[in-house]
This record gives C-alpha cells, structure tokens and sequence, in this order.
C-alpha cells in the first residue's frame, strides 16, 4: 500500500470503515494500487474531482462528526469531531490534525 | 493547595502534567452523563489525549491560577480558550453554556522516551503511527491524576476567535461567609475553629 498523499490515505482509512464504491466514473478504485491518484493528484484535486468523487456516494452535512469526510480545494481529510479533522500532510510526511473551518466541505458516506 | 504526586509518575525528578476539561450540556446539574447531552471535551496538551473512554480535543486553553485557602479563592476562576475557529464559536453561540457543570482534571506521568530522526525525546512525547492523527493514550500510562476544579459556568462570552467563561464551585450549602474583617494573627486560629465549628468545607458540620 503506497500511503504518499492525502487522498490516499484518507481513502484507506475510510475503506476500513465503510463500503466504498469499486468505480466511479473513469477510475477504478483499487484500494491497492492508488498509484494514479497520487501520480495525477495536483490534476485530480485542480479539477475538483475528489470533490466530484465523494459527492458520488456521500451526502453534504453541515456539522461533522467522527469519520466524516473532510474535503477543502487543495486535501481530503477525515473528521475527528465536529471542531477538528485530520489530514496527510506532504511536508511533514504523517498526519496532522487541523480544525474545521468554513472552507471545508463536510460529507457523510452514505450506507444505503 | 498541595497533591502528593508518586514516584511512579515521574522519573529523574521529571514528570509531564497535562490538564482536561470537561464542559457537561446535560443542563441537568447532576453530572449523569447518561443524559442525552452533550459534553465537550478539551485538553491543554497539544496532541489529542485517550484516556481510554473519551477523546479530548487539544485547544489553546488558560486559566487563571488556582488557590485554596481561608479565602476561598477558589471558588470562582475564568476560563479562556484561544485562536478558536468559525465552527466552535458558532457553536458557542447557539448553545446555552450557563448553569452546566464543568470540571478541570489534572493529569501527571512519565511519558515513555522516544527517537524521532535520531533525537532522543525522553520526556514530553509520544509515540505516533504516520497514519493516524496524534494521539497521547493516557490510559495505560502510570500516572497521578486528580480533579482539579468542580463546579459551574456562571458567565460566558465568545467572539470569532475567543471564547471565556467564568466558573463556579457548587458552594449551594454556604451560608455562612468567612467575616469580612481582619483579624490579627493571633487570634485567628480561635476564629476559623470557631467557624468550622458551624460550616466545613461549605457544608453544615454535622459531626
């Protein structure tokens, strides 16, 4: 599992949590070989397909609560709460925890 | 104010203290937490703190100095939370913060040492996965630990990036306030006997 950008990282955690869809639009997801989206990661977040991708199968909530998607221009992170999510950061190279704020886009997955 | 703090604490005359607050929305003022409140949970660390059964959310959190004494100085103290972001304070804000129970729990240990691109932390931090987001588990850690402040919110303001509140303790049964008079040193001891024959800890004496 190449874990190298927050896409990733956020998705595999969430694979362990929910049933995530196998495809969506052109891409495949295969939760082990994610080698596309961190390869095209600056493209796919520029066009606002990990907003697109999400939107897929979650549903937009205003107020966060553990293991809901955390989705800004430029990450994908994963709430902790309803004050903090937390992200891969690229510079540091783990995970950092920031707090929500009004540029995040907060969505459910849905279970249905 | 004084707590013993063990030796299994602490090492080499060093030791990590940490503090956790707690902010009950039961509205009930019988601290269940049963209830189908709510209770925020905040800590002075800078890293999320288990402590087992509940997360607490590290925030930029002071407070003023507590003491206890004849004076009662503590039975009232202000809370500030710090560079707090837009979600929180409009939570803040939409919520009824007065009469809820509160509480400040103060946490002492040795955290285990740790090598992170070849220094050596011996105190002050964990050990983190770079998969997961920072994380101190205090449950498994030797530690002292004990409750520091009781009581609850009296007042409270926020604005976008402050929130403060002040504290009470649940002094319900005072009813007999210290004398506002000085006394001179001498006969002091007479006099506090004097009182606590009637009221102990803010409570009647009943023994």
């Amino acid at each position: 599992m190449n874990l190298t950008n927050c896409f990733t990282v956020a998705i595999y955690h969430l694979n362990t949590r929910f049933k995530l869809p196998k495809s969506w639009g052109k891409y495949t997801l295969d939760i082990n070989n994610m080698d596309y989206f961190v390869k095209y990661q600056r493209r796919f977040l520029a066009k606002k397909q990990h907003i697109d991708f999400f939107d897929s199968f979650c549903t937009q909530v205003k107020k966060a609560k553990k293991d809901d998607v955390v989705l800004t221009p430029t990450s994908v992170g994963v709430a902790i709460n309803r004050f903090t999510y937390w992200v891969w950061s690229e510079d540091l190279g783990r995970v950092v925890h920031k707090q929500l704020n009004k540029e995040c886009l907060i969505m459910r997955v849905d279970h249905g | 104010m004084s707590k013993e703090i063990t030796s299994n604490a602490r090492a080499d005359d060093v030791f990590t203290m940490l503090h956790l607050f707690e902010f009950h929305m039961d509205k009930n003022w019988d601290y269940d937490q049963a209830d189908a409140g709510e209770i925020l949970r905040f800590t002075d660390h800078d890293v999320f703190v288990d402590d087992g059964t509940n997360e607490y959310t590290p925030i930029a959190i002071t407070w003023d100095k507590l003491t206890e004494d004849f004076s009662m100085q503590s039975d009232s103290i202000n809370v500030t939370i710090d560079n707090i972001n837009g979600v929180l304070s409009a939570e803040a804000l939409a919520s009824e913060w007065r009469n809820n129970p509160c509480k400040i729990t103060r946490i002492i240990y040795t955290p285990t040492a740790e090598t992170i691109d070849g220094n050596t932390y011996e105190f002050g931090f964990n050990s983190q996965s770079t998969t997961s987001y920072p994380k101190l588990s205090i449950s498994g850690i030797t530690q002292d630990n004990y409750l520091l402040f009781e009581g609850v919110i009296d007042t409270f303001s926020a604005t976008q990036q402050t929130l403060s509140a002040s504290l009470n303790t649940q002094f319900v049964h005072w009813s007999k306030p210290y004398p506002s008079r000085t006394y001179n040193q001498n006969e002091f001891t007479s006099i506090v006997a004097a009182i606590n024959d009637v009221v102990y800890w803010g409570q009647q004496n009943i023994t």
